[in-house]
């Protein structure tokens, strides 16, 4: 199946999220300290299809996080951008060149879904 | 007499003098000409002097005109008046008055009096000179009347002119009191000399003889005439003494009418006239001639002031004889008419002396000395006389050859001699006086000199140099009066140089006015007022500029009024604007904004800017104010302020969002797996208690975030209870210390005592402090570079009885507050810390704490860290602990 990773300081969020997506049949890791989700991810066995990725963590802002999306995500992984705030990806400066979309909280957890399965062509 | 008149002066000497002379004659001509003499000369010098020309040619003209009148000479007038022209004239080019008097004599004055006296009537050199000397010694010395009055009358006008504050009055009183002194005195010295040939009395008795000298002119005409009658009738030879008689009436009769016809106006009318003739008639009918000359000299007076010529006219010779020796010239006539019957002529125009002529050609002068006497005269000419009757030269037929004269001018020559005495010596004192004069003048300018550079150093004139012309420096080089004119002057110049520059001051004050006014807004200053006990208050209004008008529409005179301002500040404003202008005094300086009643009743937001005006000492002397009308800008203030909290408003609403979305988020992402469970699941009764719970916690989350918020709804009044910092600390301390030390981390407390206790709440306090402990901890632990994180938190209390206020300081080495995060730090959902771990209500949540207590909270950056200082006041009791 696809394997995805959720990143966020919620942990709370993180289980519910990891539950919801498991019963819809998809798996994925979830992790709350970015540094070890950047472990995670830049270990050569590692690969993962999609990042649900918390736009606000302690020491995670702005600048770190483009950094953290070019450094550690493969260009081909579909990124889902969370955010509390009223922001927009291109106000963030994210490159488009991986597949992102900004969701609000609180996420609509169908329109979440059906990104993330949605045909890599169509991205 | 003249003694007594002494001490007086010389000048009113003089005067008494020549007035008396004047009135013992009763000729109307003797009257003008003392007159004359009296104003005639001093009126037009008066008039130069006060710088009137016209004036001083009006009187010239008008006191000589009777003279002239009278007179039938224009001579005198002629001098006089050209005198004044140019003395006038002169005086136009700044030259002395007393130097162009001077001048004018030695040179138009001497060639006019010889002019008319030598060559036109024929006077005698010395008589000549005489004249001349006269009037020029008297013009000089009516100048030195004049300027010495004149200089009088300038010392008193500056003496009394104490306004000005110009000279000490008492050196210019002296120094006229010693001239004047000083010239009384030299004329009692050299009147005194010679008692016995008086100066004035000599010079006056010469004056009148010198209009006599003119007066005698007339005489001559007539004498001339009565010679010429016996010559006519002498020449018939050989006739009785009835015919001789006869003849002689005819003539006589013939030429008095036509000499006394030619007299004119004053001449003794018809009837007098025909009265003399027909009384010469009787005479010669009786063959009486002695009587008839008696009758003659009687009708036309002679004295011994006279000259005489003897003609004789009958081949009879004059027999002088012992017993004419010695006697007087009219007893001379007498006798040789009486035995001769010769006529007489009387001629002023000779040199003086004794001229014998005998014939036409054989003339003798016997020059005349002061030891001459008629007696010695008579007897040198006696030798001739005899000579002559016994030559053959006399004879009927040859009368014209026979002729015979004899002139005397000795009283005349004794009065120049007399005259000319007195002149010496009048110029001798008078060359004195203005010796001294000017000595004392002298001294007198250097003494006003000093006077003129305090004055000058008085009035700061912007070029000293300029100032420093305008004194008369050159003391002397002119007359002294002309460099007292030239001080008046000088001063006259420092006053106008007052008055430019009083005129620039205007100028500036204009400037100013024009700067005041024209200012965007109103100026104004305030009084302060200090009563019995030296405490400064703000007083009334001392100005306010005029723009008040343009920019309030209150007139500056209301403005100024009592009570206005008062009046016119809003009612809800007046409290604060009360407490502000309190503190203005200590402060210094003030901004306040209020509301102003407009003329028309509402009201306008105004701002004014006061401050302090202190004199040397500190001490508040006035209060300067600028006063502008803020509507416009209180507006666009209110607007910014609106958004500004919109802003604010909007930033808590964006903060609240946030934190209220992450349980939402929580909530959200429960009910959907719920949801998905319940399709996809069997039921599993502990995963829903379990998704319950969660729900429940993030309910009671967002339930917290919002019962925070309420805070800011409203402030609580927090009782002043007295609290122990030390404890409240000590607490934080101990429940911290395990945490922190986990963490590297270590709260050190220093100065805390319970000598000092603070007002407050102690919950709230320790809430405080545990915020900004934590917040440090936070600030340290959120620096990754460093590794693990190590630092010391301070908690510090101070206090000040003096104050009655106390202070915990909490200070860390963290790096300190971001720049652009420390202007909103105590604004809600504010916060330098990671999202997610601080919602940014703790600081604002503080602060309103803190203000709820009475205190304050205030946050600033160190060198190293962040310093956040809680302000308490201190409680009521005191204990006796100084500042610390």
């Amino acid at each position: 199946m696809t394997k995805g990773l959720i990143l966020d300081d919620e942990s709370t969020f993180v289980e519910e999220l990891q539950e919801f997506l498991s019963l819809n049949g998809i798996a994925c890791v979830g992790m709350t300290d970015p540094y070890e989700a950047y472990d995670y991810l830049i270990q050569a066995s590692t690969k993962v299809s999609f990042v649900v990725l918390d736009l606000k963590m302690p020491g995670f802002v702005g600048r770190e996080v483009i950094q953290f999306i070019r450094q550690a995500i493969p260009e081909t992984t579909r990124v889902a951008l969370v955010s509390g705030d009223r922001e927009s990806i291109t106000a963030l400066g994210i490159a488009a060149s991986c597949s992102t979309q900004l969701f609000h909280k609180p996420i609509d957890a169908e329109a979440l879904l059906h990104y993330l399965r949605m045909p890599s062509d169509m991205s | 007499m003249h003694r007594a008149g002494l001490s007086i002066g010389p000048s009113v000497l003089r005067l008494l003098a020549v007035a008396g002379a004047t009135m013992l004659s009763v000729k109307p001509l003797s009257l003008a000409f003392g007159l004359d003499f009296l104003v005639g000369i001093i009126l037009p010098f008066v008039f130069v002097r006060a710088n009137r020309p016209a004036w001083a040619m009006i009187s010239a003209i008008a006191t000589a005109a009777p003279t002239l009148w009278l007179w039938g000479h224009s001579y005198f007038a002629v001098i006089l008046l050209s005198e004044v022209a140019i003395i006038i004239a002169l005086a136009r080019h700044r030259v002395s008055m007393l130097y162009a008097t001077l001048l004018y004599w030695i040179s138009v004055g001497a060639i006019l009096v010889f002019l008319f006296y030598y060559a036109i009537l024929d006077t005698s050199l010395v008589a000549t000179i005489a004249v001349y000397a006269k009037q020029a010694i008297n013009s000089v010395y009516m100048v030195l009347l004049v300027d010495f009055t004149y200089f009088i009358y300038v010392s008193i006008f500056l003496s009394i002119n104490k306004k000005e504050k110009i000279f000490i009055s008492e050196y210019v009183q002296t120094a006229a009191l010693l001239t004047f002194l000083t010239f009384s005195m030299i004329a009692i010295i050299v009147s005194s000399h010679d008692r016995q040939s008086n100066v004035l009395s000599d010079a006056t008795a010469a004056l009148d003889k010198a209009g006599a000298l003119l007066h005698t002119d007339l005489q001559f005409h007539i004498r001339q005439s009565l010679g010429q009658a016996g010559r006519s009738c002498g020449s018939t030879a050989g006739t009785s003494e009835q015919d001789r008689s006869g003849c002689l009436l005819a003539a006589f009769r013939e030429s008095a009418a036509d000499t006394l016809a030619g007299f004119g106006a004053g001449s003794p009318d018809d009837r007098e006239r025909s009265t003399i003739v027909d009384a010469i008639e009787d005479h010669v009918r009786r063959g009486r001639l002695d009587q008839l000359r008696d009758e003659a000299l009687s009708i036309l007076p002679i004295s011994t002031a006279d000259t005489i010529y003897l003609v004789p006219f009958s081949k009879g010779v004059p027999r002088i004889d012992d017993a004419v020796m010695g006697a007087s010239a009219t007893q001379v006539l007498r006798i040789l008419e009486q035995s001769q019957g010769i006529g007489i002529q009387i001629a002023p125009r000779r040199p003086a002396g004794i001229h014998i002529q005998v014939g036409k050609d054989d003339r003798q002068l016997i020059p005349l000395t002061e030891q001459t006497t008629l007696r010695a005269a008579l007897t040198s000419v006696k030798p001739l006389v005899r000579a002559w009757t016994q030559s053959s030269l006399v004879s009927t037929n040859n009368i014209e050859s026979s002729n015979f004269s004899i002139v005397l001018e000795m009283p005349l020559a004794q009065q120049i001699d007399g005259y000319f005495r007195a002149v010496t010596k009048m110029l001798l004192a008078a060359f004195m006086a203005i010796l001294l004069g000017a000595l004392i003048m002298h001294i007198w300018m250097l003494i006003i000199r000093n006077e003129f550079r305090h004055l000058i150093s008085f009035t700061r004139l912007p070029n000293e140099q300029q100032a420093e012309s305008l004194l008369p420096n050159k003391i002397l080089r002119r007359s002294p009066l002309a460099e007292v004119r030239d001080l008046v002057a000088g001063f006259q110049s420092i006053l106008e140089e007052l008055d430019r520059k009083n005129g620039a001051i205007d100028d500036i004050r204009r400037r100013y006015e024009r700067i005041i006014s024209g200012a965007p807004g109103v100026l104004f200053t305030l009084v302060v007022e200090r009563g019995h006990d030296d405490q400064a208050r703000i007083g009334r209004c001392s100005y306010i500029s005029a723009s008040i008008q343009d920019h309030l529409g209150y007139g500056a005179d209301e403005a100024r009024g009592s009570n206005w301002w008062e009046s016119s500040v809003h009612l809800d404003d007046w409290a604060r604007v009360e407490q502000e202008m309190a503190e203005l005094l200590e402060t210094g300086r003030k901004s306040i904004e209020y509301r102003l009643r407009t003329p028309g009743g509402g009201f306008r937001w105004v701002y004014s800017e006061l401050s302090v005006v202190s004199d040397p000492d500190g001490r508040a002397i006035e209060i300067i104010g600028f006063l502008s009308d803020h509507e416009d800008a209180h507006s666009t203030k209110e607007r910014l302020y609106e958004t500004e909290r919109l802003a604010s408003l909007g930033q808590m609403a964006s903060g609240m969002a946030h934190e209220l979305a992450q349980p939402l988020n929580t909530i959200g992402m429960t009910a959907q797996n719920i949801k998905l469970h319940l399709e996809k699941q069997p039921f599993d009764r502990q995963y829903f208690i379990n998704k319950n719970n969660r729900v429940l916690d993030q309910v009671s989350r967002a339930g917290k975030i919002i019962r925070n918020l309420r805070i800011f709804g409203k402030s609580a009044n927090i009782p002043a209870h007295p609290i122990s910092a030390s404890r409240v600390a000590s607490a934080i301390v101990q429940q911290l210390r395990e945490p922190f030390d986990k963490q590297g981390i270590k709260i050190m407390l220093h100065g805390f005592s319970d000598e000092f206790p603070l007002t407050g709440e102690e919950t709230m306090v320790e809430q405080i402090l545990l915020n900004l402990v934590n917040n440090a901890r936070d600030a340290y632990l959120q620096r990754p570079l460093e590794g693990q994180p190590k630092g010391v938190i301070d908690v510090r209390l101070r206090y000040s009885r003096s104050q009655r206020k106390g202070w915990i300081v909490v200070e860390d080495s963290a790096g300190g507050i971001d720049a652009d995060i420390m202007p909103r730090i105590f604004n809600p959902f504010v916060s330098s810390k990671p999202p997610g771990k601080g919602m940014g209500l703790g600081l604002a949540l503080s602060k309103v704490m803190a203000k709820d207590m009475g205190g304050d909270l205030k946050a600033e950056n160190t060198t190293l860290g962040a310093r956040f200082t809680l302000s308490l006041n201190a409680a009521a009791i005191m204990a006796n602990t100084s500042d610390k």
